[in-house]
């Protein structure tokens, strides 16, 4: 009976092998809605599983909708975008992920650059 | 309407689950060298028949997952310039290259079992155990294919190792139940006790083979969900409560055979294995509703990472947004999920 207890104990613990889910993004730099001094040389996303780098990637564009990205890399987790030299003023980080379980996720925020 | 994605996710999760437990099945119960030649070899040609339409199910089932997932992709990258063919998912994604590695050894497997099927061949050990390893190859390779095989360094592994074995368990519990009804089939020139050997070795792998499920279930839960509370009152909780549940019958039965019906079987002289053949029939249908509660779960958002989430930004962890601040002052709008903490 004791062992037949342990097993319905145990029971919930099962679960779907298999189940998916989205990548995240885990932490970004400059940071979501931060301000930053000067001229980030990068934008670097990190997210929470690891990336397809051919289909996923990122565009930076300036208040007036100008593009301010210089290309991107993606290694891992972590995709990196680099930018051209920004002015004061808001950018706004569009991205979009296909994450190695297959599921597509994307997003933007805006980051200041300057007072 | 028919979700196919689900639909071929289903039948690529049962056919290789019964393929590899098959294969593993012949290898080990069937290679049972107490058992008559003649019988183990009627007995492996029946499972050859099985394995064969088996092995043809996941390989239209994976072609088939592979094209949704493709037409998914393009879809989700409609105004983005990459081009989404099907040749560049093979290529350039994780799931492409271990679909099209599961491809071949699906294809290799066909052949093996084919030439073994349709030709008398003398029983080969070595023949059978390399079968029993690639079967077994097929499944444990399905967790390279879902969230498993997408995380990071040491917990990254051992999510994918648990999951790896949690697929291996259920191949040789629940892919084993085909093999162990065609064992039970009167037609079989067996006697019951050479039957009773066999099933009897067949229970001792199951058994283990649970154990096995319920540790790599442990593992799994502890990466897939934050709390048992976060079960409650989610989809995929809800879910989750009709796996277990079904489960909870399908060891049920397990018991019965194991306790009262193969004992049955081992006294009697003649006959003995109907009921066991219709309690492991029942144990068999419990079992393929589990996997197709397994492919829906596989597009169910896990409630571990339902809690943080940010809609104007997309998905973005709670604590790590740097800049709550200058969300006052209009930067970023924040709305968080109902389930958020």
């Amino acid at each position: 009976m004791r062992k037949f207890s342990l097993v319905i104990f145990l029971l919930p613990l099962l679960i779907a092998s298999g189940a998916e889910a989205h990548a995240m993004l885990d932490h970004a730099s400059p940071a979501v809605g931060s301000t930053v001094a000067r001229s980030p040389g990068q934008v670097t996303l990190t997210f929470t599983q690891r990336l397809e780098p051919k289909f996923s990637g990122a565009e930076v564009r300036s208040a007036s909708g100008a593009r301010v990205d210089q290309g991107k890399s993606v290694s891992g987790n972590v995709m990196r975008i680099r930018l051209k030299g920004l002015a004061p003023g808001t950018y706004r980080v569009t991205w979009h992920v296909l994450s190695v379980d297959t599921h597509t996720t994307q997003g933007s925020f805006n980051f200041r650059v300057g007072d | 309407m028919v979700d196919w994605l689900v639909a071929a996710r289903m039948v690529q999760f049962g056919s290789s689950i019964v393929a590899g437990g098959s294969a593993i099945f012949v290898a080990s119960v069937g290679g049972d060298g107490r058992a008559p030649e003649e019988g183990r070899r009627s007995l492996t040609k029946e499972i050859d028949g099985t394995l064969i339409a088996a092995l043809l199910a996941a390989i239209v089932s994976g072609a088939l997952w592979l094209y949704l997932f493709r037409s998914q992709l393009e879809r989700a990258l409609a105004d983005d310039e990459t081009q989404v063919t099907l040749w560049s998912v093979v290529t350039d994604t994780q799931f492409g290259r271990v679909s099209a590695l599961r491809f071949l050894i699906a294809l290799l497997l066909t052949v093996l079992f084919w030439v073994r099927f349709a030709r008398p061949l003398p029983r080969s050990e070595s023949l059978d155990w390399s079968g029993a390893l690639l079967g077994l190859a097929l499944v444990v390779s399905l967790a390279w294919c879902g969230h498993a095989g997408s995380g990071m360094g040491v917990g990254g592994d051992t999510h994918l190792a648990a999951d790896a074995v949690h697929l291996a368990a259920a191949a040789i519990w629940l892919g084993g139940l085909i093999p162990l009804l065609l064992l039970l089939r009167p037609s079989l020139p067996l006697t019951p006790p050479e039957r009773y050997v066999m099933v009897r070795r067949f229970a001792t792998l199951a058994a283990w083979s649970v154990a096995l499920l319920v540790l790599s279930g442990l593992v799994n839960t502890w990466f897939m969900t934050n709390s048992f509370r976060d079960l409650i009152g989610t989809d995929y909780g809800d879910l989750l409560l009709v796996k277990i549940a079904l489960f909870v019958v399908m060891l049920g039965f397990a018991a019965l055979n194991r306790f009262r019906l193969t004992p049955r079987l081992g006294a009697a002289r003649t006959g003995g294995s109907q009921a066991l053949w219709w309690s492991v029939a029942a144990e068999l249908l419990l079992g393929l509703l589990v996997i197709w509660v397994v492919a829906v779960l596989g597009q169910t958002e896990p409630p571990g990472h339902m809690h943080v989430g940010v809609t104007e930004t997309g998905p973005v962890r709670a604590e790590n947004i740097g800049g709550l601040g200058s969300a006052a002052h209009g930067d970023v709008s924040l709305t968080w999920l109902p389930s958020s903490r």
